[in-house]
């Protein structure tokens, strides 16, 4: 799978570049500075090196915890993004990655302690808040497992850090390290769903709809508090049909009395990120919707927009009680 | 080697070139004057004469010559001197130096590639001796660093044939010699031009045949050609087996009427588009 692995020199010799590498025997490696000098450069198309992503070790020196942007939450007044891994295995066609990034290598930042501290100070300064953690933000948090060892390196921390709260936002079903371990109350996993017909033609490696409930009720059954985020809402013309089958599936699957929190969020990019995604992919049909421009990102019309969000939330409190639900609104 | 996507070759000396122009059938176009340039069905290939003013010079003429393109195939062939490793084999760049401003280059390689690959190290002038194990050259650190204004790093290559090392010292080399040694590895060279232009492909898509149909039965300016471009784009993926009607448009529209009764047809598709 992974056939090239650069290594930023510093840390050729930590032991978890070792374990990661011992993973890969046939792959290449290549050491480099710093993993800017490969993941960075501007002549790099996404689209091309999604065909073979190499894998790039890296130390993330500072802003390895940062603030999450407003909005974006799920009950907690405190709420910070950390990023342990850049790009994601998917390759859904709405993913923000793809217009942020120039490069579609993954990189792993292998000093995870340097996260774990910073997560822990920022618990202990305010032990009587709850505080939310978010993963997967740069990634999907358990796709990755079985290299990256993340959920088994940081569920201790929030083990003991009872305010600490951590999201795994995944489309994925490497659940396995969460099955062999005692749930934790304060970690949340939480997948993201679209509708059948659009996951299959745009959630490209993603796993089926099918194949994420199977996961779920597993960690439903285990004990898992768990997520559902429908973000972001994807227009067909039958969506409503959709959404409504989509959302039956899942709530026929899962005990709705213990899910955590649902969350929902309309599709809009940054204007610069769209263009490039559009140039990317000039024969993609989700970029040739009924989209607009407007105050520097590119969402659905706001008639169209507010229509499906009225509707699905409607939908989907038919299932949920609203202390449980959020929505992600342009106003928040 | 048919492409509708340009693939750029470059070597430094005519001796590199030639066993290229004759697998390739290539041409010289006697007019170009300041590097001999050779060219058949969308393969060109340049000589630039040693060093890397020369090469960087090379690259921004031929890119110019074809229009300016962008997007297209670039692959530098040219012998380089390793420490060990045996004359005549040959490997593509994972990464590249500059000997002189120490900057690094990493060509990215979404494919599996056709031989093994190495780290080049740019020279300004030959060295005596090899004091590391490396491919050294002189000229794919410019060649990268500007073809890659002109393309993206996936589509610009670097392969060097080993011509001399430790045991066979460069004095030994001669013109008949690097001829040969290139000529050993048109296979590999073919293999790698061909990924280059199908990636180079899968990137600069097809534009619809009734977009150059419109452009000749109207008149649109420079902007207006550009959104011609992108409605044709739109139109594609909306209605792919339904292409404008062209001749019920009447003739006597400006460009900016025209663009305005496509669009039209194009917000009431988007509605409507199911994927699939």
């Amino acid at each position: 799978m992974i056939e090239t692995i650069y290594i930023e020199e510093a840390i050729l010799h930590h032991p978890r570049t070792q374990t990661i590498v011992a993973r890969f025997p046939k792959a290449q490696q290549i050491t480099c500075k710093r993993y800017g000098e490969v993941f960075n450069p501007k002549s790099q198309n996404f689209r091309l090196q999604k065909r073979k992503p190499a894998l790039i070790l890296a130390e993330k020196y500072k802003n390895q915890v940062l603030p999450a942007p407003p909005g974006y939450g799920v009950g907690a007044k405190h709420n910070y993004y950390f990023s342990h891994m850049l790009n994601c295995l998917y390759d859904c066609r709405y993913c923000f990655l793809q217009g942020m990034y120039q490069s579609a290598n993954y990189v792993l930042f292998v000093n995870y302690e340097t996260f774990q501290g910073q997560i822990g100070e920022i618990a202990k300064a305010t032990p009587e808040q709850e505080i939310h953690f978010f993963s997967g933000y740069d990634c999907d948090s358990l796709a990755l497992e079985p290299v990256t060892g993340f959920v088994e390196a940081f569920l201790p921390v929030f083990r003991n850090h009872a305010n600490a709260w951590l999201e795994l936002r995944t489309k994925s079903t490497q659940i396995r390290s969460l099955l062999e371990t005692e749930p934790l109350s304060n970690c949340i996993v939480a997948f993201s769903f679209t509708p059948e017909v659009i996951a299959k033609h745009i959630e490209h490696r993603a796993p089926s709809i099918q194949k994420r409930l199977e996961a779920m009720e597993k960690l439903q059954q285990a004990g898992w508090p768990l997520g559902l985020r429908f973000d972001p809402m994807i227009y067909q013309p039958d969506y409503q049909n959709q959404y409504q089958a989509l959302f039956k599936k899942i709530f026929a699957r899962l005990d709705r009395e213990n899910i955590h929190s649902v969350s929902l969020g309309s599709f809009r990019l940054p204007e610069k990120f769209f263009t490039k995604l559009d140039r990317l992919y000039p024969q993609e049909e989700l970029f040739a919707g009924p989209l607009e421009k407007s105050n520097g990102m590119v969402s659905y019309e706001s008639a169209l927009e507010q229509d499906m969000f009225e509707f699905c939330s409607e939908e989907l409190l038919k299932y949920i009680s609203p202390e449980n639900f959020y929505p992600c609104t342009v106003d928040q | 080697m048919n492409s509708r996507v340009y693939a750029h070759i470059l070597t430094a000396l005519p001796c590199e070139a030639k066993p290229l122009i004759a697998h390739y059938r290539l041409r010289r176009r006697m007019s170009i004057v300041p590097f001999p340039t050779y060219e058949k069905d969308n393969v060109t290939l340049t000589v630039t004469g040693i060093g890397k003013v020369s090469m960087a010079a090379g690259v921004a003429f031929i890119h110019q010559l074809v229009g300016g393109i962008p997007n297209t195939a670039w692959l530098n062939v040219g012998i380089a001197g390793h420490q060990n490793h045996p004359v005549g084999s040959a490997f593509i760049a994972h990464k590249i130096t500059d000997a002189d401003t120490e900057k690094c280059w990493y060509p990215p390689r979404p494919f599996i590639a056709p031989c093994k690959s190495e780290v080049i190290n740019t020279l300004s002038m030959p060295l005596a001796g090899y004091p590391e194990t490396c491919l050294y050259d002189m000229e794919a650190s410019a060649f990268y660093e500007i073809a890659t204004r002109f393309s993206t790093g996936e589509l610009v290559q670097c392969l060097k044939i080993v011509s001399d090392n430790t045991a066979n010292p460069a004095e030994n080399i001669s013109s008949r010699h690097a001829s040969t040694i290139v000529e050993a590895h048109l296979q590999t060279i073919d293999a790698l031009l061909h990924k280059q232009q199908r990636l180079a492909e899968i990137i600069n898509p097809d534009q619809p045949g009734w977009y150059s149909l419109a452009c000749k039965t109207w008149r649109f300016t420079h902007n207006e050609k550009i959104q011609l471009k992108e409605i044709a784009r739109r139109w594609q993926v909306l209605s792919p087996n339904d292409p404008p009607k062209l001749d019920e448009f009447p003739k006597s529209h400006n460009g900016k009427q025209i663009l305005g009764l496509l669009k039209t047809h194009i917000k009431t598709q988007q509605m409507n588009l199911s994927f699939g």
